[in-house]
């Protein structure tokens, strides 16, 4: 079967080679021969991340009708065939689209009124998310051995980050995150969803040159996962660290920042916790932690409600 | 930077096989082409060159496509052809295939040609018939050029009722003659009063009878049921036995409840329930809304008909406008009724391709096995038949599903890129016709289109867009 | 109470299945706690904190482990083994690549479905539908080897041009030989893979350096044959030049070596110039051209394909290029040399290596006279009828004139073996000079179908006879035992030289001393 590209957002398509990484009903990961993760999607949410291709399908289509894990794949003169399937994709039609990167852009600006933030931090802890890090700020209590290791580790490692990258303390800022790098439940773990998510946040209300250095430097450290998480989750650190994020988290950020009505802000964190499964959650605890690492105030809120958790914290 | 050096080199070897040894020696991965001349000629593979993965083609064809894709054919109705097609001329005779003269005709064509002239009443033998025709006051016209399609000799004169397609989603029409049974017709040339008294009946009771009974039952879309009799065995070209049934089906409740004369209903349900191909000239016309969608996009190398007259085989091509691509029709070598072979046999003959053009008939045969025990073949020929075809095609059509082939979607929008490229040339499934005007049905078989009409085309095309010569 | 683990690499599943997977299995009777988790280090570190892990694992983060706590050893294992087959159930209808088994392909694109990752097409179809064939794999993406010739040079400029745009190689047209990525291509032969790259506007010109460099201990990273008009002024060397290019960022490569006839002027200087660009040794052979060393020490020029090889070769092991023209291998053959009549003066060189006949001619311009050619050459004579030889006379014999309908003579030997005999019988002819061409693609056994034309010849007359002097282009690995080929060139009374250069300096001291 033919099918043509609508959108693209990735620079060269004539020519790439790979496999098959994860299959799902309406999306494969592909990953090239040099570590390069491209998105094939049919639908059109255009979540906006590099690497992505969007085409649109028929109803029912299903990419595990066609492909599995491991079959080949290969671009060659703009078109993309996928091995042991009939499925082609001519690249050369669709649109490019350019995206945009998270940070330094002069409108970037601390967040206007706190009481957004606590809007959004509200209706985080009130959400029913039963796995992940989320656990250690909400309601539900951690019942198995894992899920207390993990609660304990965030209430260890999320105080610190917060403390440190507010200090410009790389050393310290590094301990922390290493510690967070794949762990947790999911295909991507939670600790890597809330790095995303606190980078996307630190992205957009960084700007004196102190600050940028140790979030740049978070960044880099993160883009060399590799080895320590899951390949596909590595990507997309990577992608976070060059300041690109899913449209969906953006949008809920520069509402956040600018000040926006309640339901404005609650129905754009709805939208992200609907991405990828249980991601959602702990990128946009993530996220709230990113934006809060220059308001003391806000830092307070979180670092509270992690203590407020039955497990102590342990220092190392 | 070129892609060549510091990859595994995976190499497609074209020309001398015995370069494959040095390269299987060394263990690297190469593919041998069978290649033989494009079109047979240099300046045919010169110009198809051009084409291959060209972008603006297949831009084009990704247009098409879609255009087809999304096309709903319903019926919606019939009537007499002089009534429902726009623009039919007064004395007009439209025939299958693409423009020939009279002189040129083959017999089962003037016989029913002939036949026509008759039931019209313009003439009233066989003689004052050739006489009106050969004084030019009967014109002749392909179907094709209005909207329409006939099987065999596919002959619509003015006053036949003709069944109306509407394409809803882009509220174009595509029209078809009622299919007469089997045995003696007129589609394969027979004239004789018994002939022309049948059809009459048609005009005069069939016709007006479904025509009411369609008013009550509403628009039936096509698609949905053809898919269905794809489901049940039918490839609905050269079988058409499942789709028949589900289309009486249809017809009976809204046949009662519209309260038409007994003996009436008893007379058409008794016709339609004893001719399994009575859908066919539906499928036909279903077949030629969905490629008149497809036809017109500039660029585009997909085929939207295929046809033949008895004498010529012919195809237009969608970014080619309305010109058609002829060659002479190749005679059928397959499984002949007892008594008769192929010396009795007429070259290829009517509309009925435009099923293979758009994807079902030979394109599905995997649906079809049973087929086979008409056409010639085993059950598993039928499939790969099917397989065949999607080395020839632009893409695949999700609307008409084969189960044997765990419900993959039918191959459809035959490339004449493709088809020059590879040589495999679109397969048809077919009856076969005496040569002999009124005889009838002598056999079925399979057959190919020929390469000739494909080869015409690409330079043509390839002349469209190389205005200066570049690659 | 009693803990498992199983690892379960290559599969993946979304986060929600994974989740899902674990409540079940932690459900089940008689198990404790369960687990579905990506094997991060971190994860791993969490489960042996909680005291779920107990053991190391050897499972990698982008596998799936399992990990199970159950009363017993049985309700671990048949826990274990639900999961697995949970976590493997795939959707009802599975990737069936069955029926995409390798069929033929009547087309590259439909070759492109099956050999998804294809990089290269060779063509070697009759020349009037090369240029077709090269055209769709240059718009499929594909680089291209042009085996064939009798392709227009209007076609071979629009096929470079949208090669060079695309970021594409089109090696050819009549490009014989290459060998890339260490995969011979064509007529070629098995060299060791190496640290010299080789870049040549000529097949057998090509061979034969790749042939020394390998019979002297070193090794090939690339052979790219450009075809032989790739450095004509309207083609402007686009293929050589992006062979440049690529060699240049090749870590394999440390010096490269380019061979040609002299090509224009311009040409000559923008491929130098880009050559002085890459920081790597280069050694340029340009037959037959005055060009003077270079002011740029990474450029070495040498006048023949042995120099060509031997500068490489030094160059290889960073050791000082010492170009020796008397070497005792030649002494030794001249001293084998029998002695022949003094009315035989002339030399009759019959080549199946065009490239060859034209290092021959400009090694030994100067010193033979009257000399003629079939081949064009600066300042020889053409010779007016090819099949009689004048005089000095050097015939290449893979020309048009010999080859039109016949297989050319590196396959079939029948022609040179005719004109072996005929001027074996020439009572003037002092020095017979032959090339023997091995490699894939080549004759299977070139020496036993030559050797009944040296028997023969060798009869004519018993007393005198002319010299036959030979040399093989070719390697160990090559598929004709290059060994044996040598023997037996030498039981039928050839003296075989190392290579073609040797041969002629042989031919040439053979002719001297019999003035």
């Amino acid at each position: 079967m033919r099918f043509a590209a609508s959108e693209i957002s990735r620079k060269t398509i004539n020519s790439f080679t790979g496999k098959v990484h994860s299959v799902f009903r309406n999306t494969v990961n592909l990953i090239l021969n040099d570590g390069e993760l491209i998105t094939l999607r049919t639908s059109n949410d255009k979540q906006q991340l590099p690497g992505a291709i969007s085409f649109s399908a028929p109803l029912g289509f299903d990419f595990s009708h066609h492909v599995k894990h491991g079959t080949n794949i290969c671009c060659r003169g703009g078109i993309l065939r996928l091995s042991e399937s009939d499925l082609t994709f001519d690249l050369r039609l669709a649109q490019n689209i350019k995206l945009e990167k998270n940070y330094y852009s002069s409108v970037n600006t601390n967040i206007k009124n706190d009481e957004s933030w606590k809007i959004a931090w509200n209706f985080l802890i009130n959400n029913r998310g039963s796995a992940g890090l989320i656990l250690a700020i909400n309601k539900i209590e951690p019942v198995t051995p894992f899920d207390v290791a993990l609660v304990s580790r965030a209430q260890e490692c999320i105080p610190l980050l917060l403390s440190a990258v507010r200090k410009n303390n790389i050393v310290i800022t590094k301990k922390a995150a290493s510690r967070l790098v794949g762990a947790g439940p999911g295909l991507t773990p939670s600790g890597d969803d809330f790095l995303v998510g606190f980078l996307t946040g630190a992205q957009h209300t960084f700007q004196n040159k102190e600050q940028i250095k140790c979030i740049n430097f978070l960044g880099s450290y993160l883009s060399k996962q590799v080895g320590n998480s899951v390949d596909i989750s590595c990507a997309y650190l990577k992608h976070a660290a060059s300041g690109y994020t899913i449209k969906s988290l953006k949008d809920l950020t520069k509402l956040i920042i600018n000040d926006t009505y309640r339901t404005k802000i609650t129905n754009s964190i709805d939208i992200v916790l609907r991405f990828g499964h249980s991601s959602g959650s702990d990128t946009v605890f993530g996220l709230l932690c990113g934006l809060a690492v220059k308001k003391p105030v806000l830092s307070n809120i979180i670092i509270d409600t992690l203590n407020n958790k039955a497990a102590k914290v342990k220092y190392i | 930077m070129s892609n060549l050096f510091g990859s595994d080199l995976e190499i497609i070897n074209v020309g001398i096989s015995e370069f494959t040894e040095s390269i299987i020696e060394k263990g690297a991965k190469v593919l041998n082409v069978a290649w033989s001349p494009p079109g047979g000629n240099a300046e045919v593979a010169r110009s198809l060159s051009y084409l291959v993965n060209r972008p603006e083609v297949e831009k084009a064809n990704t247009t098409a496509f879609a255009q087809y894709l999304s096309s709903k054919p319903c019926l919606v109705g019939l009537g007499p052809a002089k009534e429902v097609i726009p623009d039919l001329p007064e004395r007009v005779i439209l025939h299958a295939g693409p423009p020939i003269l009279w002189e040129n005709m083959c017999e089962p064509v003037k016989g029913a040609i002939i036949g026509a002239c008759i039931f019209e009443k313009w003439a009233e033998n066989y003689k004052t018939a050739e006489w009106l025709i050969n004084s030019g006051e009967i014109s002749f016209a392909p179907c094709h050029h209005y909207n329409a399609v006939g099987p065999m000799a596919g002959i619509i004169s003015p006053s036949m009722p003709v069944w109306i397609i509407e394409d809803s989603a882009r509220k174009t029409r595509a029209y078809s003659n009622l299919n007469e049974g089997l045995g003696k017709v007129l589609r394969f040339g027979a004239n004789a009063p018994d002939v022309i008294e049948h059809l009459h009946w048609m005009q005069n009771v069939l016709a007006p009878a479904l025509k009411v009974t369609l008013e009550r039952l509403g628009p039936i879309e096509l698609k949905p049921l053809m898919a269905m009799a794809l489901h049940m065995g039918d490839e609905i070209h050269n079988r058409n036995a499942a789709a028949s049934a589900l289309f009486i089906k249809h017809l009976i409740p809204a046949a009662l409840d519209a309260k038409l004369d007994n003996s009436v209903l008893s007379e058409i349900v008794k016709f339609i329930n004893s001719n399994d191909h009575f859908f066919l000239n539906l499928s036909m016309s279903a077949c030629k809304a969905m490629m008149d969608a497809a036809h017109g996009v500039p660029g585009s190398s997909l085929v939207t008909a295929m046809a033949r007259n008895g004498v010529d085989f012919g195809i237009r091509v969608s970014g080619l406008g309305d010109k058609w691509y002829t060659s002479p029709a190749p005679l059928i070598n397959g499984l002949f009724f007892p008594g008769y072979s192929a010396e009795d046999a007429n070259p290829d003959l009517g509309d009925s391709c435009i099923t293979e053009t758009a994807g079902i008939g030979a394109f599905a045969m995997a649906a079809s096995p049973a087929i086979v025990q008409f056409v010639g073949g085993s059950a598993s020929d039928a499939i790969a038949s099917t397989r065949q075809m999607e080395h020839i095609t632009f893409s695949k059509n999700d609307a008409f599903t084969l189960p044997q082939l765990d419900f993959d979607a039918t191959p459809a929008g035959i490339d004449i890129r493709k088809v020059i490229d590879t040589g495999i040339a679109p397969i048809i499934n077919t009856g076969i016709a005496h040569r002999e005007a009124g005889v009838g049905q002598i056999g079925a078989g399979i057959t190919r289109a020929p390469i000739e009409c494909f080869s015409q085309a690409i330079i043509e095309l390839s002349e469209f867009f190389n205005m200066s010569n570049e690659i | 109470m009693i803990s498992g683990t199983r690892i379960i690499a290559d599969l993946y599943r979304d986060s929600v299945s994974l989740m899902r997977i674990s409540a079940i299995t932690s459900a089940l009777p008689g198990v404790i706690e369960a687990s579905c988790i990506m094997a991060t280090p971190a994860n791993l570190e969490l489960l042996k904190e909680s005291g779920l892990l107990v053991t190391e694992t050897a499972a990698k983060p982008s596998e799936v482990l399992i990990i199970i706590k159950a009363d017993n050893e049985s309700t671990l294992n048949n826990s274990l083994a639900s999961t697995e087959a949970e976590l493997r159930k795939q959707p009802k209808h599975t990737a069936n690549g069955s029926h995409y088994e390798i069929e033929p392909p009547n087309s590259q694109e439909m070759a492109l479905k099956s050999l998804i990752s294809a990089n290269l097409a060779l063509i070697s179809t009759p020349g009037h539908y090369a240029t077709a064939e090269a055209i769709k794999a240059l718009h499929l993406g594909l680089n291209v080897m042009i085996f064939s010739d009798n392709v227009t040079i209007e076609d071979e400029i629009e096929l470079k041009k949208y090669a060079k745009n695309n970021s594409l190689m089109v090696l050819g047209p009549d490009c014989g030989t290459a060998v890339i990525d260490g995969v011979p291509l064509g007529f070629s032969n098995v060299v060791r893979k190496g640290n010299i790259g080789v870049i040549a506007a000529s097949g057998t010109g090509l061979q034969q350096v790749i042939c020394l460099i390998d019979s002297n201990g070193g090794g090939v990273s690339q052979a790219i044959g450009t075809g032989g008009r790739d450095l004509d002024a309207r083609i402007g060397g686009i293929t050589m030049m992006q062979g440049i290019n690529a060699l240049a960022s090749d870590p394999e490569t440390k010096v490269i070596v380019l061979v040609s006839k002299p090509p224009s002027p311009e040409v000559a200087d923008a491929v130098i110039k880009l050559a002085c660009t890459t920081g790597k040794p280069i050694v340029v052979c340009l037959l037959n051209s005055n060009t003077s060393q270079s002011t740029n020490k990474n450029i070495h020029h040498v006048k023949t394909l042995e120099d060509a090889a031997t500068a490489a070769l030094s160059l290889s092991r960073c050791e000082p290029i010492s170009i020796n023209k008397s070497s005792s291998s030649l002494e030794s053959l001249l001293t084998e040399a029998p002695e022949i009549e003094n009315n035989r003066k002339y030399l009759r060189a019959l080549y199946s290596g065009g490239t060859f006949c034209y290092e021959a001619l400009t090694l030994l311009k100067k010193d033979l006279s009257p000399l003629s050619s079939n081949m064009s050459f600066p300042e020889i004579d053409v010779i007016t009828d090819p099949w009689e030889s004048l005089a000095h006379t050097l015939i290449d014999l893979g020309d048009d004139v010999f080859t039109r309908g016949r297989p050319h003579p590196m396959i079939d030997h029948r022609l040179r073996n005719e004109r072996l005999i005929k001027e074996a019988s020439d009572p003037e002819t002092a020095v017979i000079l032959i090339d023997v061409v091995l490699g894939y693609g080549a004759h299977s056994d070139p020496a036993a179908a030559m050797t009944p034309a040296l028997a023969e010849a060798r009869s004519i007359n018993s007393k005198s006879m002319p010299i036959i002097i030979g040399f093989i282009c070719g390697t160990e690995a090559d598929p004709q035992n290059i060994g044996k080929q040598k023997s037996a060139l030498i039981d039928n009374g050839v003296l075989v030289a190392s290579c073609n250069a040797e041969a002629v300096r042989l031919a040439s001291k053979i002719l001297e001393k019999l003035k």
